[in-house]
């Protein structure tokens, strides 16, 4: 795959990836950014590797730590759009609780659940990206989880969510 | 009660936010291999053939198309059409090029006597264009699902540069392009302008309401192109590099589908050399012309003159092929000014011309000087369509020039 057939394909999941982790999509296109130049230096080395997305998406992980630590007025907050019907208001009002909560978790408690539930990723590539123990990640993931107040419905999270990476 | 389902919505929810890729696109440096461009700047000699004459007002018809989407394009995706136009009726595509990363447009509103608008559309792929000129900051306009930049020149910064030898140059001293991406990898550039009366003068002002219309009249669907010959045997090393169409317009008396190939061994050091730009008083020439370092030229031509050569050797060929007769010849047929009627040959001996039935297929070399056997070969290895004033029912060209 080339540089330039992987921003055709492999950038816009990249994005949605990055919203989801930042919070907000201005942010998110920073990150993309940054990375996006930094990988189009190295695509030599990253267009041949068996998985470039995962370490593509480890660069976006990196990047948002980083950039969470350099800029710190980037406080991540849903940009939701009003509610369409009033059937949907109270289910809106819901999300919108849940990610404005979502937005004050830690950092790494926030990626742990970005990976796990919308990467679809296991707890062992969890901790690869992160680059700490899988105990670490389940850690996070069972702070996380419990400050946001959300029953934990199965043991074996990773192995039925739909990877929308 | 929150489950790990509402997280998974509110994730959800969040990624349908994502921005567009456009702008970090446009922040990305252009890779990969370019084809170098092709500077088109070719002035001719004021031989001004009756041909030229016609083809300067050429008119053709509303681009169509009847394939699927480009995936579907079998052969060289350069000789396809990567879009569809979609043109309304009162527009026209009166020039059309196709290279391997580049299509140029030119459009006319044919129905318009005095101010009417006239435009350039061009597409680029594979990086041929550099999203990182256009201006940051450039007004935005919607194009469909799609968000297009207005960018704003002044003449001095040629944004789009376009084809050499068009009939209606873009001159206006504030040009407004828009620059959008209709398919992901493909970057379309698109200006109007409109000859304004001001008094004694006649001012070329941009128009960026047409070029919006039409912008959103076109389909990222790619279609097909015809070609009216099939090629065969060519000189090792040659492959082709452009394709030049002009459609006929039954409003005008003497046009006729004009179609040209040329090919090139990508060596500019051989081939084609531009003539050496002469003063004034001198105008701009054939449409056909090839660009520096081509080394072959197939031309197909139904308009009025096809038979020239006929005319001139008094119908005595050099030889016949696929029933055509055919004439080992001139590059130049040139019309004396004062009487039509009296014409002279000049240029390289480097032509064969096949004439017949209102069609003359014209095979020009501008390598080494080719013999007649070589460029009998050329022909005689060619398939030409049976439907010489049909485009439709002609080859497809992603397969027949390869």
């Amino acid at each position: 795959m080339t540089f330039d057939e992987w921003t055709r394909s492999g950038l816009p999941p990249l994005l949605r990836f990055a919203t989801v982790l930042c919070g907000t999509p201005h942010l998110a296109e920073d990150v993309v950014q940054d990375v996006a130049i930094k990988a189009q230096r190295k695509w030599d080395r990253i267009g041949g590797l068996d998985n470039p997305e995962a370490y593509l998406r480890r660069m976006v992980v990196n990047e948002y730590l980083s950039w969470r630590r350099k800029w710190s007025r980037y406080v991540p907050s849903a940009e939701i759009e009003p509610a369409s019907t009033p059937d949907h208001a109270e289910r809106t009002a819901d999300r919108d609780q849940l990610l404005g909560e979502l937005a004050k978790l830690p950092r790494r408690q926030r990626a742990v659940l970005v990976l796990r539930y919308f990467g679809g990723l296991n707890d062992a590539e969890i901790a690869e990206t992160l680059g700490c123990s899988p105990g670490t990640v389940r850690a996070h993931a069972s702070r996380a989880l419990a400050t946001l107040r959300i029953e934990f419905t199965s043991n074996r999270v990773t192995e039925d969510v739909h990877h929308a990476y | 009660m929150r489950t790990e389902e509402s997280l998974r919505d509110a994730f959800e929810h969040l990624a349908d936010q994502a921005p567009h890729p456009t702008d970090i696109r446009a922040g990305l440096q252009p890779r990969g291999p370019r084809r170098p461009r092709r500077t088109a700047a070719i002035i001719c000699t004021a031989v001004v053939t009756a041909s030229v004459a016609i083809a300067a007002v050429v008119v053709p018809h509303v681009i169509s198309d009847d394939s699927g989407p480009a995936a579907q394009v079998k052969g060289n995706t350069a000789w396809s059409r990567w879009v569809d136009l979609n043109l309304p009726k009162n527009f026209k595509a009166v020039d059309q090029r196709f290279t391997a990363n580049r299509q140029d447009y030119e459009l006319v509103d044919t129905t318009v006597r005095t101010q009417a608008p006239f435009c350039q559309l061009q597409l680029h792929r594979n990086g041929d264009f550099d999203p990182s000129t256009i201006p940051a900051g450039s007004p935005t306009v919607p194009i469909g699902e799609h968000t297009a930049r207005v960018v704003t020149l002044d003449g001095k910064k040629p944004f789009m540069p376009p084809p050499s030898n068009y009939s209606f140059p873009l001159s206006a001293k504030l040009r407004k392009v828009l620059a959008w991406e209709p398919i992901d990898g493909l970057w379309a550039l698109l200006s109007c302008e409109t000859l304004i009366p001001q008094g004694a003068d006649i001012v070329p002002t941009a128009e960026l309401q047409p070029a919006v219309s039409l912008a959103k009249l076109i389909s990222p669907r790619a279609g097909r192109l015809g070609s009216p010959v099939k090629l065969g045997e060519l000189p090792k090393g040659l492959s082709p590099q452009l394709i030049h169409y002009e459609p006929y317009d039954n409003a005008i008396p003497g046009s006729g589908e004009e179609f040209t190939a040329l090919l090139s061994d990508g060596n500019p050091a051989t081939g084609y050399v531009p003539p050496v730009l002469k003063p004034a008083g001198l105008v701009s020439g054939n449409p056909w012309d090839p660009a520096r370092g081509d080394d072959l030229s197939i031309r197909y031509d139904t308009s009025k003159f096809w038979n020239q050569m006929t005319q001139i050797r008094g119908g005595k060929a050099d030889a016949v092929i696929h029933g055509m007769k055919a004439y080992y010849t001139n590059a130049k047929i040139t019309y004396s000014k004062k009487d039509p009627t009296k014409v002279t040959l000049s240029g390289p001996l480097n032509t064969l011309r096949l004439e017949a039935n209102g069609v003359a297929v014209v095979i020009s070399s501008y390598a080494a000087k080719p013999s007649m056997e070589q460029l009998k070969r050329v022909a005689a290895s060619m398939e030409l369509t049976k439907s010489p004033k049909d485009p439709a029912a002609w080859f497809d060209a992603a397969t027949a020039i390869r």
